[in-house]
C-alpha cells in the first residue's frame, strides 16, 4: 500500500522498495499463514495443516505483490 | 568441531609446524566481546562496540556542531562539508521520495545515514577494525526508532482507525479475498518491516566483516615455502579487493536503511484513498 512511490518521479527509488516489499510479503505470509497451519495441527493433533498453511501464505504474499505491481 | 577451531585458532598453529592443525576458520565467536570496562551505578558493562557506537555518536555530533557552528551566508570550508553532507541526504533521499512535506524529517534521516554510515566505517579503522552494525542490537534499536516515528506519524496523520487502515487494506482487490489479506498486510506492515530493515543491514556487515576476517586468516594459514605460497597471495589479494567492495557496501547499507525510512515515512504521509 505505501511502499511504491507515489510520487512520479520517483520511479527508480520505487523499483527497489517494490522489490523489498515482496521479499516482505513472502515471509509475512509463510510465518504467518505456516504459523497459524502449525499451530492447529498442534491444537487438534493432525499434520496437514502446516504445509497447507505455508502454500496459502506463498500464493496470498505473490497475490498481493501482484496487486501492488499492477498499482504502481 | 567448532570448538575445537576455536581452540586452535586461539593457540594460533599453523600447518608448517603442526601437520594435524586444521584450518581455523573464524566463527561466529569473532562477534563476541568481553567487557572492557563496567559502569559502576548502573552496572553497564560497556564492550567495544558499545564504545565504538559512542566514539560515532560523538563524531557525528561533532561533525555538524563544527560545520554548522556559526553559519555564514557565504560557507567556510568546514559549513561547505556540513552542508553537502546535509544536502546529499535532503535532496538525494528525502526530497526525492517525500518531496517537499519531509523537509520535517530531514534531520531524523541525516542522522540515521551518518550514524549507520559510521558505524559501518569502523570496519575500517585501524584499531577499531569491527563493524559496529554487525551487533545485531545496534541495528534493531535503530530499527525500534523508524518503527516507533513511522506509526506515530501515521497515527497522527490518519488518527487510529485511519492509519490502520492505511497499513491494512489493499485496494484494487475482489471482497473475499481481504480475509486472507488483510492480516497478511498488517503482518507485514507492522512485524516483518522493522525487522527486515534491522536484518538487512546486519546480515549484510555480519557477513562481510566474516568474509574479510576468512580470507586474511587463510592468507596467514596457506603461507609456506611452496605452492601454498602463491594461494596464500590469492587469498590476500581476495581480502583486499573484498575490503575495497566492503566500503561500497557500508555507504549502500546506510543508504538503504536511510531511504527505507523515507518510504516508510512517505507510506504513513499519503493521502487517505
Amino acid at each position: 500500500m505505501s511502499e511504491s512511490g507515489r510520487r512520479p518521479d520517483s520511479n527508480d527509488r520505487s523499483g527497489a522498495d517494490l522489490a523489498w516489499s515482496i521479499v516482505s510479503y513472502e515471509i509475512a505470509g509463510i510465518v504467518l499463514y505456516g504459523g497459524i497451519g502449525w499451530g492447529l495441527d498442534h491444537w487438534l493433533g493432525t499434520s496437514f495443516l502446516a504445509p497447507i498453511g505455508v502454500i496459502v501464505g506463498l500464493v496470498a504474499g505473490l497475490y498481493l505483490s501482484f496487486v501492488r505491481i499492477n498499482r504502481s | 568441531m567448532s570448538g575445537q577451531t576455536v581452540l586452535l585458532a586461539t593457540e594460533s598453529c599453523h600447518f608448517e609446524t603442526e601437520p594435524s592443525c586444521a584450518f581455523p576458520a573464524p566463527d561466529a565467536s569473532l562477534f563476541e566481546w568481553a567487557p572492557l570496562f563496567t559502569i559502576p551505578g548502573i552496572n553497564l558493562e560497556v564492550t567495544k562496540p558499545i564504545l565504538m557506537s559512542w566514539i560515532c555518536a560523538f563524531l557525528v555530533i561533532a561533525f555538524f556542531w563544527a560545520a554548522f557552528r556559526h553559519p555564514r551566508i557565504v560557507p567556510g570550508r568546514m559549513q561547505l562539508v556540513g552542508e553537502m553532507a546535509y544536502g546529499f541526504v535532503k535532496d538525494g533521499i528525502s526530497r526525492e521520495i517525500l518531496g517537499k512535506k519531509g523537509d520535517r524529517y530531514v534531520p531524523l534521516m541525516v542522522t540515521l545515514f551518518f550514524f549507520v554510515w559510521f558505524m559501518n566505517l569502523m570496519a575500517f579503522i585501524p584499531l577499531a577494525q569491527f563493524p559496529v552494525t554487525s551487533r545485531i542490537a545496534f541495528p534493531a534499536g535503530l530499527a525500534l526508532v523508524v518503527w516507533v516515528v513511522y506509526m506515530s506519524v501515521g497515527f497522527r496523520r490518519h488518527g487510529f482507525i485511519g492509519y490502520l487502515k492505511v497499513l491494512c487494506w489493499p485496494s484494487g482487490v475482489p471482497g473475499w479475498v481481504m480475509v486472507i489479506l488483510v492480516p497478511l498486510e498488517f503482518f507485514s506492515n507492522i512485524f516483518i518491516r522493522p525487522f527486515t530493515l534491522a536484518i538487512r543491514l546486519f546480515a549484510n556487515m555480519f557477513a562481510g566483516h566474516l568474509l574479510i576476517a576468512t580470507f586474511s586468516v587463510a592468507a596467514w594459514y596457506l603461507l609456506a615455502p611452496n605452492i601454498g605460497a602463491l594461494f596464500a597471495a590469492v587469498s590476500l589479494v581476495l581480502a583486499v579487493v573484498l575490503t575495497g567492495f566492503e566500503l561500497l557496501i557500508q555507504g549502500l547499507q546506510a543508504f538503504i536503511f536511510t531511504a527505507l525510512t523515507a518510504v516508510y515515512l512517505a507510506g504513513a504521509l499519503e493521502e487517505a484513498h
